[in-house]
């Protein structure tokens, strides 16, 4: 039982009688830390958002806000907003209450499962002003039009759905009137039952085959029109021949028909397929470059601002640029301090410093205040995207492997049919026929089409519970086949933004930290940063004579001592160190160096070591190789170590080793993007979901990249898994033929066989998957 | 006998009105959101009327 400090106090958000601890904030009590913290995020937002960010103020332009709104009128208008960022039921909570702290919000709606909110808004408020306070509040929206068509897909989950249901339905239903006549119940010696229980499972299945299994039909007629013999082929030739041999015995008088058995074969693979796609229902993979570059710009006009479409800019146009924007266009600095992050394209993550009048490139971000652009050239979209995607095409996934084997298995089949049925031509002529579709019939592929989506169907599920998501179920199929891994550095094996800083020459005194503080604080030097913040929490001193030169280091005197802090040449030092190194005299006598290193994730070398079990590894890094020694003492196993290496580059590199080997790419979304497009699998390792991956075919989220390897491991199991389902209902398959080569294939031995095998299918796939995931502790 | 006839028509037609109820309701988007109603019942906060703020 919690302790009870007082009765009597009510909570001053939710209003209830708080029984255990108390939170105290702002002269208030609440019952909970979530209530406080509600009440402090609803009194902060009262106002409506005044800086809104320029990827939200966008929203607003008439072209972008018709395509956005699902409704509109000249009162309100509504729109479903993606936020990723929604978790638990407080999030549920803090956003439905979005109305009684956003003056203008009418109502707001979430849909947990698919992480939206359905917001309707008064028409004076600008749909900029509720996303920059969404973002406020912790959940950056995704609004975009690629989002919209997202909407397209849900759409087809629903009709899958109700495919399923409908086979679901119509498939017990045809069982219960076969039932009775598998087991020769009394009923069926009446004509009249048999006939009633034809008709009516005739008419079930006609839904089942025209809508629910319509699918398959049409894929293989065109995949056959194409000349190739895809898996749905044999699927195919399975569901005709059920129903046209059932249709025919049905109305001849000879039987009842397979109809339980074909609409039990739809339902499963239906099954299958919604199995597969739930997997996807809250990742999304449609955004594209524009929901990252701004579409509009502060133009300065006669030095005001003004908000203008990218594409209306030309060259001489002056922009402005805020801290932490993207910039948008090519173009000389005229006014500010430029520290321009090119992460995004170099993948090297220490800012750029600018001078005045000094060139910056578009996709670079601003990291220290206000800049003035002026365009060098007309600005490009296009131009833009292509530094990030040297091509968007999409990879298409084939599993060529299963293509094979039902191209010989549709073969195999139509030969025993044909073979049996002419054999049976010179006994029996009546009897032909029916061995001809029996054989079809029995050796329908179940297992073949069922087997391989519910092993990806399951696998995918554990991936996404490791924060892995792929795009496509056949890519677990290429992942297992994958023979190198290459790795970006920066922000896949290091931590993004943490750096590991240390002193080298002897323990710094107190003193000598005031010292070095007070120097590297007047330098705005991505260096002389990040010193200063390492030596956090001392005082800083007064600096006289501070002098820093470009590219070398700076210096001053402070408290009657003369420091120099900068590069070893510059200070006479011995270069001892392949890292980052800043050296620092005092006095003009040297006391040591800093050594800046990017910090690796943890775990890292076991992750490596696990991983070169299966493949083998190299780095392709943008960075300086100042790395390098770290890393092969990291791990000496590196097929390929190179660094400063373009995007261009990397995908050149990655096109070489494919000539050889099947190779897959892992980096940091954006840089690689070119890279990881061209790798026979790309995946891009991302801190939060809601991020943009160009080219890649699958998301890993950067907490679950210790995974990797065993997910590598379950990839590369899935091939052997369907290998075994395969065999396990080829034993059914072969019991089966024999029955129908040998024309005793009756109805009851059908109607046991088919059922037995597609389920022991997906009964035996579904417990290796499992039992395989326990053992990498993947589940 | 032949009022299993009867019984069974009458169980089709019967299982017929289930399915149309599931096809409306998932027409209607209720399916769409199987998990936030069951978070929101969760939701302590009285109704905003009684708020006086």
């Amino acid at each position: 039982m919690k302790q009870i400090k007082s009765t009597e106090t009510i909570c001053a958000y939710c209003e209830s009688v708080c029984d255990s601890d108390i939170v105290h904030l702002n002269n208030q009590h609440y019952c909970c830390y979530g209530c406080a913290t509600l009440s402090d995020v609803v009194a902060r937002m009262k106002h409506a958002p005044v800086d809104i960010a320029l990827k939200y103020k966008q929203l607003d332009l008439p072209e972008s806000f018709n395509e956005l709104v699902d409704y509109q009128n000249d009162k309100l208008y509504k729109i479903a907003i993606s936020l990723p960022a929604i978790h638990c039921s407080s999030c549920i909570e803090l956003l439905e209450d979005l109305p009684s702290f956003m003056n203008g919000v009418l109502s707001c709606h979430v849909n947990f499962e698919q992480r939206r909110c359905t917001v309707s808004i008064r028409k004076n408020v600008p749909l900029s002003a509720v996303a920059q306070l969404l973002d406020d509040i912790g959940y950056p929206p995704q609004i975009s039009v690629s989002q919209k068509r997202n909407d397209a897909e849900k759409a087809i989950n629903r009709t899958n759905l109700l495919k399923l249901a409908l086979a679901g339905f119509c498939f017990g239903n045809i069982m219960l009137f076969s039932l009775p006549h598998y087991f020769g119940l009394g009923v069926t010696n009446q004509l009249f039952f048999t006939r009633l229980f034809s008709v009516l499972s005739m008419v079930l299945s006609l839904p089942v085959v025209a809508y629910a299994g319509r699918d398959y039909l049409t894929s293989a007629y065109k995949a056959l029109s194409a000349g190739k013999l895809h898996i749905n082929v044999p699927i195919a030739i399975g569901i005709l021949s059920l129903f046209g041999w059932s249709f025919y015995e049905i109305l001849s008088g000879a039987g009842i028909g397979y109809l339980d058995s074909l609409a039990g074969l739809i339902f499963f693979l239906l099954i299958g397929k919604w199995f597969q796609h739930k997997v996807y229902d809250h990742v999304s993979y449609h955004r594209n470059v524009q929901d990252f570059i701004p579409l509009v710009v502060r133009k300065l006009v006669h030095q005001q601002e003004e908000w203008v479409r990218i594409d209306s800019l030309e060259k001489g146009d002056i922009v402005r640029v805020k801290n932490e924007e993207i910039i948008p266009v090519n173009g000389i600095l005229l006014k500010g301090i430029g520290r321009v992050d090119y992460a995004f394209i170099t993948g090297e993550s220490v800012p750029e410093p600018v001078q005045h009048l000094g060139a910056v490139y578009a996709g670079g971000c601003q990291k220290s205040g206000e800049l003035d652009i002026q365009l060098s050239e007309n600005p490009s979209i296009e131009k833009l995207w292509s530094t990030w995607s040297t091509n968007s095409e999409v990879k298409e996934f084939r599993n060529s492997w299963l293509d094979a084997i039902s191209h010989y298995f549709t073969l195999g089949v139509l030969a025993i049919a044909l073979v049996a049925g002419a054999v049976w031509g010179f006994i029996d002529m009546s009897r032909a026929i029916f061995v001809f579709s029996a054989v079809l019939i029995v050796a329908c592929p179940c297992a073949l089409a069922l087997s391989a989506p519910f092993t990806y169907g399951n696998i995918l599920r554990v991936f996404s519970k490791n924060n892995f998501f792929l795009k496509n179920a056949n890519a677990i199929f290429t992942l297992g086949e994958i023979q190198h891994i290459v790795l970006d550095k920066t922000g896949t094996m290091t931590e993004k933004e943490a750096l590991l800083v240390s002193f080298e020459g002897g323990e710094l005194t107190a003193m000598d930290k005031q010292l070095i503080a007070a120097v590297t604080n007047q330098s705005t030097h991505p260096l002389s940063s990040i010193i200063t913040h390492y030596l956090k929490g001392v005082d800083f001193l007064p600096t006289l004579h501070f002098k820093e030169e470009q590219g070398k280091g700076v210096e001053a005197t402070v408290g009657g001592k003369f420091i120099k802090i900068g590069s070893s040449s510059w200070l006479n030092a011995a270069d001892t160190s392949k890292a980052t190194s800043v050296y620092v005299s005092i006095d003009e006598e040297l006391i040591g160096h800093f050594r800046i290193q990017a910090k690796y994730r943890t775990g890292l070398e076991t992750i490596l070591n696990r991983l070169s079990t299966m493949v083998s590894l190299s780095v392709l890094s943008g960075d300086t190789d100042g790395e390098k020694s770290a890393l092969h003492h990291l791990f000496p196993g590196f097929k390929m170590l190179k660094f400063k290496l373009k995007p261009a580059q990397k995908a050149q590199l990655i096109s070489e080793l494919q000539t050889q080997e099947k190779v897959m790419m892992i980096g940091d979304g954006l840089n690689d993007s070119a890279a990881i497009q061209r790798g026979d699998m790309g995946v891009a390792l991302t801190e939060n979901l809601n991020g943009f991956y160009p080219g890649s075919d699958a998301v890993l989220l950067s907490d679950s990249f210790e995974q990797l390897p065993e997910m590598v491991a379950l990839a590369k199991y899935a091939k052997k898994i369907v290998r075994w389902s395969f065999l396990f209902s080829l034993m059914y398959n072969v019991t089966g033929v024999g029955f129908a080569v040998l024309g005793l294939l009756t109805p009851v031995i059908a109607a046991i066989l088919m059922p037995l095998s597609s389920i022991s299918v997906v009964l035996l796939v579904t417990v290796l998957v499992r039992l395989k995931s326990q053992k990498l502790n993947l589940i | 006998m032949k009022i299993l006839a009867m019984l069974i028509s009458l169980s089709l037609m019967l299982a017929l009105g289930f399915l149309y109820a599931f096809f409306r309701a998932m027409k209607s988007g209720q399916f769409d959101d199987l998990e936030s109603p069951a978070m929101r019942v969760l939701d302590t906060k009285k109704p905003k009327t009684k708020k006086s703020k």
